[in-house]
């Protein structure tokens, strides 16, 4: 479902980083491991779309991310991949709910407020879908963060460090709530982290 | 899309708030003017009532006009009647209508003119009550001057000499009768009491002995051509002007040279308001610039979220333009609204009748180069907008 070959990036012509092969199944799960600085976040890039890599192909879905165009490779972000990051950004000047109808919307699906409702209610956010997100606290944030990614139940959902600020009990929510809404969706989820805490939690992993 | 940009217009309200402010003061002066100019054009106009020479005593020409025309400035003095007798054959080959007109005398402030009944013809104006003045003494009085002087049909008054309302005590010792009310036209006839020649004559000629010896006198004589186009009337007020006593002048010419001068002072005003929505372009360009630094993050998770760089770029774009747009707006309500306030108010001091209701070619165009504004001054920040970088701020820098 999601693959990559011979993947490489090189920054500013000069430092290159080469990434080994990788495969996850439909709704497969893992995590990639590696220090700071061995290239975790862009491989997360390229995997999501955000960057072109120098060398190498990454299929998902059955989609050849090289073939698209600039505009064609933005929808197909929107339509199969969620992103979620260790600090939390909203459009400040919309409210919860309009922030997760936004992503429905430049997915090209109509916003559904039933749909919102549900995916909120499954993260036990349903009464705070009219509050602005940054009155929200940190974890709240997370969990809209989460249903965010979730709403138009991509194919793949990739996590940047979701828990390297957490304490151990909020590392374990996170990653609970990560884990059970991604496998409802049906989505594949890729965890890039240095944090060694979730090495018993996800079995199948990658060093770099 | 839009919703968000017209979310994101007014989140930060203090920012947004100012430019649109600025924007709609620049706006609102600007069609303010226009707004000024064109009822002020068009009342003239009005009151030109197809006139096209007035003759009377030398002096300046404009104040002939402004006197014997639209009724608010003093007479140049008097020419015998005498002297224009020829203009008055109905059979002369250039003029078609040729009207006396005497003015020098108020009823409570309202202008008394001697004239023939040729005269309401020039307003093309019907009497609402009455019959027309035929004999002298009898008089004709306009809409406002029955409204605001309490005259009715029968009612009899004094004149008061000189063009104000004074003490009274230069009053002439003959009454005139009130015959007929014309209908209202928006025009100055509406502030006019109209009587015949004969009855200012009349009037004058128990008080003072010149009067008595004097001929026969009026104030102008206002003429219409028969064919406006034929060379002769060309020269009509050269040879009246070079070859008489007395002057001639063609409003239309002179009215010209009056929006001359006063255009001076509007174009000021104008080019002073247009900076003022230039400022106000400024002012959207920084708020909008200042807006992009903090929302760095807020861009690159649309564009994480899928939104192409060419959205993120109209979404700019259409705060940009909301702001002038609502600012254009707001500027609209507050001249229409000024003008409706301010046309009662000259309504009363000037008895000319402006409104604030109708929306003028000349503002469509000022809408469309407020908006332009607007958006140009948007187009920066939009492309930076444009080429905002996921990668830098994305993640957790």
């Amino acid at each position: 479902m999601i693959e990559t070959r011979n993947l490489s990036f090189s920054y500013d012509n000069k430092t290159t980083l080469r990434f080994n092969d990788l495969m996850l199944g439909e709704g497969e799960q893992c995590l990639v491991l590696g220090k700071s600085g061995t290239g975790k976040t862009t491989l997360l890039h390229l995997l999501g779309g955000l960057l072109r890599p120098s060398t190498g192909k990454i299929c998902i879905r059955d989609t050849d991310l090289s073939t698209l165009k600039k505009k064609q490779l933005d929808r197909f972000r929107g339509n199969n991949i969620g992103f979620v990051f260790q600090k939390h950004y909203f459009v400040a000047a919309l409210n919860v709910g309009e922030n997760i109808a936004l992503a429905q919307t430049l997915a090209d699906a109509k916003p559904s407020r039933k749909g919102i409702l549900e995916m909120l209610d499954a993260l036990q956010m349903a009464d705070k879908i009219n509050r602005m997100p940054y009155t929200l606290s940190q974890g709240e944030q997370q969990r809209v963060a989460i249903a965010r990614a979730l709403i138009n139940q991509p194919a793949i959902v990739l996590a940047d460090e979701p828990t390297s600020a957490l304490d151990d009990d909020n590392c374990t929510a996170v990653m609970d709530l990560l884990e059970k809404n991604a496998a409802q969706c049906n989505s594949g989820l890729i965890v890039v982290t240095h944090d060694n805490r979730l090495k018993s939690r996800i079995s199948q992993q990658i060093q770099l | 899309m839009f919703r968000i940009a017209w979310k994101n217009a007014w989140f930060n309200k203090f920012h947004s708030v100012l430019s649109l402010l600025l924007f709609a003061l620049g706006v609102g002066l600007i069609s303010f003017l226009l707004q000024v100019q064109h009822r002020l054009q068009q009342n003239f106009e009005k009151n030109l009532a197809g006139v096209d020479l007035i003759i009377g005593a030398k002096g300046s020409p404009l104040q002939l006009i402004l006197c014997n025309l639209y009724h608010i400035d003093n007479p140049t003095g008097n020419i015998k009647l005498s002297a224009v007798q020829a203009f008055m054959n109905p059979a002369h080959p250039l003029i078609s209508a040729a009207v006396p007109v005497s003015v020098g005398d108020n009823y409570r402030g309202f202008r008394i003119v001697g004239t023939t009944q040729e005269f309401p013809g020039l307003y093309s104006a019907g009497l609402e009550q009455g019959t027309m003045f035929g004999k002298a003494m009898e008089a004709c009085i306009g809409y406002e001057v029955s409204k605001n002087a309490g005259l009715k049909i029968g009612d009899e008054f004094y004149s008061e000499h000189g063009l104000l309302q004074g003490d009274g005590e230069n009053s002439h010792g003959q009454k005139f009768r009130v015959c007929g009310i014309f209908s209202p036209g928006g025009a100055v006839l509406d502030q006019l009491i109209l009587t015949p020649i004969e009855s200012i004559w009349m009037v004058h000629s128990d008080h003072k002995e010149e009067h008595e010896n004097s001929e026969k006198s009026i104030t102008a004589l206002l003429l219409k051509y028969r064919n406006r186009a034929n060379f002769q009337v060309l020269n009509l007020p050269r040879n009246i002007n070079e070859h008489t006593d007395m002057q001639a002048a063609v409003p239309a010419i002179e009215m010209n040279r009056l929006y001359v001068i006063l255009g001076t002072g509007e174009k000021m005003l104008r080019m002073l308001a247009f900076s003022i929505i230039l400022v106000s372009g400024v002012s959207i360009f920084l708020a909008l610039l200042n807006a992009l630094k903090e929302r760095k993050n807020e861009l690159a998770l649309m564009r994480v979220m899928g939104a192409s760089s060419g959205r993120l770029f109209g979404l700019i774009m259409a705060e940009a333009g909301i702001l002038a747009l609502v600012g254009s707006i707001v500027g609209f309500a507050i001249s229409h609204g000024a003008m409706f306030l301010f046309g009662n108010y000259v309504k009363n001091a000037y008895r000319y009748s402006f409104e604030g209701l109708t929306f003028l070619p000349g503002e469509l165009v000022l809408f469309a180069v407020a908006v332009l504004i607007g958006l140009v001054s948007g187009l920066i920040p939009a492309l930076l907008a444009y080429r905002t970088r996921i990668t830098v701020s994305s993640g957790q820098n």
